[in-house]
């Protein structure tokens, strides 16, 4: 009976420590990209979330209050910038975090991805152990 | 006889579905265990073996070979770094090494690009997979040709990459844009190599028994992937040719130094080629002194915008335009030319100066 109460004890601890995790929302509409960035999530104990266009992004965000939002830049339907103008044009949810995943040829679109708000980017193809580092810089 | 069509309709239909069912199956089973691979420290030998031991004991047809590949290629394609290296490692795990590199040795043309495909993925190539694709560069079919190319081009070896641009360059029929995307994966990035790269260039365009068009390709790429050492080399070539040689390699060098903005080369292409007989080569002239920014270049624009062919008049207005406003005014006092040409130069200073009024 005490083992079993120890591994209730043990399973709870986990729960709510998990709840504590910070709440990544990745929206992104490659299946490759989403499930690397989730397997690194969640080797590193995030809660994480996705969306694959930006509508439904722009719901969750609205819903979820993530910590921090990676988001694409080119979405189906609208694409990523038009998901940060919104984000930072809504009063409830323009303070939050949001890192672009841009692709390389697109690097002229910097000055444009942090004017518009975007506290980080990286550029596809990237490294998962850099892209570790920027996320976790963010929310430090 | 219908009824038997609509059979093996649904019969295949059924089939496919089945297959997809079974490679999407594979491919859920599999990405987990690849993810966990990615994740590994190379350095931990064992883990590595067991990890891949792990993987090949799921690998039981040649469909699941496929599967593996394209999931390993579809996560390369989208990271860097010492990650991607270790999945290009993993791709060489021995059934699936084994099954294409026995393609390579196939007649089916269409094993034979699976096979090259493979091996533009692999790392630590090896040479007996180089004798294989060698021989390739010679086939009919210039898929195989192209495929077989890009296999090499992954070398790291620029004399080997160089051999193999070499030979490839040596037949006939190959496409411009062909040649010239081969041209662009024989400067493998990956590799910081541009000095070798330029010495294997200079061989192949130097050659004489190489085809002319083929050379005049190599030529215009060398510009447009910008290797700038190639650029005084190319001026010496110009420097060095007669008005009778071939008007095709004349014009690429002409191209190539408007794309090096090579503004010393302004003269010397007026003086040799404003009254070259080929009208392509004028035209690429003019369009090229525009590019290059030089005024000194005004009076033989403006002799050319009387030529005798209309595309080389046109080109020499918008050539006169690009140099600003000494050219604005060479144009502004065009009098007495045909009507055309006077409409698209006085169309050319209207659109200037109501540009000029919006920044005022």
């Amino acid at each position: 009976m005490p083992v079993y109460f120890i591994y209730f004890l043990f399973l709870l601890n986990l729960t709510l420590m998990s709840g504590n995790n910070p709440l990544i929302l990745i929206i992104e509409d490659n299946p490759s990209v989403i499930r690397l960035l989730e397997f690194k999530l969640a080797k590193e104990n995030f809660r994480f979330e996705h969306r694959d266009n930006g509508p439904d992004g722009i719901e969750a965000v609205k819903k979820l209050r993530p910590d921090l939002v990676v988001l694409d830049v080119m979405l189906p339907g609208f694409d990523g910038f038009e998901v940060l103008r919104q984000i930072r044009q809504d009063a409830q949810i323009r303070e939050t975090r949001v890192m672009m995943l841009t692709s390389k040829n697109m690097e002229d679109d910097l000055e444009r991805v942090f004017s518009m708000g975007a506290m980080e980017f990286m550029s596809k193809p990237f490294k998962l152990g850099e892209f570790m580092i920027r996320l976790k810089r963010i929310l430090n | 006889m219908s009824t038997f069509l609509v059979l093996t309709a649904v019969i295949l239909r059924k089939k496919h579905e089945r297959d997809e069912a079974y490679r999407l199956r594979k491919k859920e089973e599999l990405y987990p265990l690849v993810l966990n691979y990615l994740d590994l420290d190379p350095s931990n030998r064992k883990e590595v073996e067991k990890a891949e031991s792990d993987i090949i004991k799921r690998l039981k047809t040649a469909r699941d070979l496929e599967v593996l590949e394209d999931l390993a290629l579809e996560i390369i394609y989208n990271i860097a770094g010492a990650e991607k290296l270790k999945l290009r490692q993993l791709l060489l795990i021995q059934p699936l090494y084994t099954q294409r590199y026995r393609q390579l040795k196939s007649w089916r043309i269409e094993n034979l690009i699976q096979g090259c495909l493979y091996f533009v993925n692999v790392i630590n190539q090896r040479s007996n997979v180089l004798e294989q694709i060698f021989p390739l560069l010679e086939n009919r079919s210039v898929l195989v040709l192209h495929t077989a190319a890009s296999a090499i081009f992954a070398y790291d070896e620029v004399a080997t990459r160089g051999r193999a641009l070499k030979k490839v360059c040596m037949r006939s029929g190959i496409s411009e844009m062909a040649l010239l995307e081969l041209v662009y994966k024989f400067h493998n990035k990956e590799f910081d190599q541009m000095d070798e790269e330029v010495a294997e260039l200079k061989s192949i365009i130097s050659d004489r028994s190489v085809p002319n068009v083929n050379r005049s390709v190599i030529i215009k790429s060398v510009a447009d992937i910008g290797y700038a050492t190639m650029a005084d080399y190319l001026h010496d070539m110009i420097t060095g040719m007669q008005q009778t040689d071939n008007g095709i390699i004349a014009t690429s060098l002409i191209h190539a130094m408007g794309r090096f903005e090579y503004a010393d080369a302004a003269g010397l292409l007026a003086e040799k080629y404003s009254d070259s007989p080929d009208v392509t080569i004028r035209e690429t002239l003019a369009d090229t002194l525009g590019k290059l920014g030089n005024t000194e270049s005004i009076p033989v624009l403006i002799g050319m915008t009387s030529d005798a062919d209309f595309g080389v008049r046109v080109r020499a207005v918008y050539a006169l335009a690009a140099l600003g406003e000494p050219g604005y005014e060479a144009l502004r006092g065009m009098e007495g030319t045909e009507d055309e040409i006077q409409r698209i130069a006085s169309s050319i200073i209207a659109q200037l100066e109501t540009g000029k009024q919006k920044e005022d």
